[in-house]
C-alpha cells in the first residue's frame, strides 16, 4: 500500500520553530532554548545577555554536569579526561571557544519552515546538514561544511526533508516487511526466539530507524572548530562549542509520516 | 559553494629568508594568519602597505610576498577531502585575516587588533 502523503502545509504550525541546545563537546551545557513561531530570526552568540527571546548568549551557560563531576569525585581538579586534558585544560579551552563565537550565527525561518544562516563571528563556523551534502553532491552525512564570516546560506529545506524522510521510512519499512516474511517461512533453529517484533524489524533490517529519520530533522554547527578526515578532531562531539538545532516543523512531519506507515500485523 | 583547488600560487617578488629577517627588523611588521582553504600564516608589513594590491603580507613557509587579498587565496595545505566550503570570497578577506594565535592573551594582542583593523580599513569606501 502507498505511504500516505500529506501536503506539507496542512497541519498547524508549531509553538515553537526550532530548539538548541549547546554542548562543549560531548556534555550538554545548559538549558534548551526553544524560539517562538512569533520569531523567525534568532541569533546564537558567544555574549553574556540571559534575557532570551530572539538571542541565546553562550557566554553566560555554565557546565552544571562538569561541576556535578567535580563535587561527586572530590574536585580535585587533577583528574584527566577525555583526549588526557586536565579540567583547567578543558575549562581554558572552552573559554578561549566561547571568545571566539563572538557575534555567532543568525538562523532565519523562511515560509514554513526552511532555514537560513548567517555567519556573524570573525571565525568560519561548520555545519552538518543534510541539505547542503545534497547541494554539494555528496552522500548524506558524508561532508562537513564550512560556512565563512559574512556568509548567508541556505542550510534547510523543509520540502525535500519531508520527501527524504517518506522515502527512508518506506525504504525501511519495506524491508522489514521482506525480513517478517523470511523469518516468518523459516524453520526456527535451535536458540531461535521465534518472531521478529516490526519494529525492530524496522530498526534493524534497513540499518535504519526512528534516530536515523530524526536526524533528518537537525541542523548541527560547530564554532571555530572543525571535524572529520580534513581536521584533528574526528566528530562534532570533540569539538569545544557546538549547537544542535531541533527543527519542530520537520519532526511534526516526521511524526505523520510515521503514523501513516502501514501496520506491519494488518 | 567552492571546490577548493591546488594551492599555492606564486607569490611573485622579493623571496627569501633575508627579506623576512629584514621586515622584521623594521619593526612594525606583525603576523598575521587565515584559515581559508587550509590555512597561512604569514608576517603584515604596514609600510608597504600603499595601495589595496600591493604585496604587504609574506608567507611564514615559502617567503613570497602577497596582497592581503591574494594571501588569503594562499595556502600550502593539501586540499579539504570532506569539507565543502561556502561564502569564500576573497574579496572579504578582511572578514578572514586575524593577528596569529600566539599574540592573543599577550600585551601587545590589543594593539595589533588594532593595527590590523586600521589595515582592513585603509582603502575601505565608506
Amino acid at each position: 500500500p502507498p505511504v500516505l502523503q500529506p501536503p506539507v502545509s496542512t497541519h498547524p504550525g508549531p509553538e515553537f520553530w526550532c530548539s538548541i541546545a549547546y554542548f562543549e563537546q560531548d556534555v550538554q551545557v545548559g538549558e534548551i532554548f526553544k524560539v517562538p513561531s512569533s520569531c523567525p530570526t534568532v541569533v546564537v552568540d558567544g555574549y553574556v545577555d540571559p534575557s532570551g527571546g530572539a538571542r541565546f548568549c553562550l557566554g553566560q551557560l555554565s557546565n552544571e554536569e562538569e561541576k556535578g563531576k567535580i563535587r561527586r569525585k572530590g574536585g580535585n581538579g587533577e583528574k584527566r579526561g577525555p583526549g588526557g586534558k586536565s579540567r583547567a585544560e578543558r575549562s581554558v579551552l572552552r573559554l578561549w571557544a566561547r571568545l571566539h563565537i563572538g557575534k555567532g550565527v543568525q538562523l532565519e525561518r523562511r515560509g514554513e519552515g526552511d532555514v537560513w544562516m548567517r555567519c556573524r563571528s570573525d571565525h568560519a563556523v561548520f555545519v552538518q546538514s543534510f541539505y547542503l551534502d545534497r547541494e554539494a553532491g555528496r552522500a548524506p552525512g558524508d561532508a562537513v561544511h564550512k560556512v565563512y564570516p559574512g556568509a548567508h546560506i541556505k542550510v534547510f529545506d523543509l520540502r525535500q526533508c519531508h520527501r527524504q524522510m517518506q522515502q527512508q521510512a518506506a525504504t525501511a519499512q519495506a524491508a522489514a516487511a521482506a525480513q517478517a516474511a523470511a523469518v516468518a517461512g523459516s524453520i526456527p533453529g535451535p536458540g531461535s526466539v521465534g518472531g521478529i517484533a516490526p519494529a525492530i524489524g524496522l530498526s534493524v533490517a534497513a540499518g535504519l530507524g526512528v534516530d536515523d529519520l530524526r536526524r533528518l530533522c537537525l541542523v548541527r554547527l560547530s564554532f571555530v572548530k572543525g571535524w572529520g578526515p580534513d581536521y584533528p578532531r574526528a566528530s562534532i562531539t570533540c569539538t569545544p562549542c557546538w549547537i544542535e538545532v531541533h527543527l519542530h516543523r520537520a519532526l511534526q512531519l516526521l511524526d505523520h509520516v510515521l503514523h501513516a506507515l502501514p501496520d506491519a500485523h494488518a | 559553494l567552492l571546490r577548493p583547488r591546488t594551492f599555492p600560487q606564486s607569490g611573485g617578488f622579493l623571496p627569501g629568508k633575508n627579506t623576512l629577517a629584514q621586515l622584521k627588523e623594521t619593526g612594525s611588521a606583525f603576523e598575521v594568519e587565515h584559515e581559508c582553504l587550509g590555512k597561512c600564516q604569514g608576517l603584515f608589513a604596514p609600510q608597504f602597505y600603499l595601495a589595496p594590491d600591493d604585496p604587504c603580507i609574506q608567507c611564514l613557509e615559502c617567503y613570497g610576498m602577497f596582497s592581503p587579498q591574494t594571501f588569503v587565496m594562499h595556502s600550502h595545505r593539501s586540499p579539504d577531502k570532506r569539507t565543502c566550503h561556502w561564502g569564500f570570497e576573497s574579496a572579504k578577506w578582511h572578514c578572514y585575516l586575524h593577528i596569529n594565535q600566539k599574540y592573543l592573551g599577550t600585551s601587545e594582542e590589543r594593539e595589533l587588533k588594532h593595527l590590523l583593523e586600521e589595515m582592513k580599513e585603509k582603502f575601505s569606501e565608506k
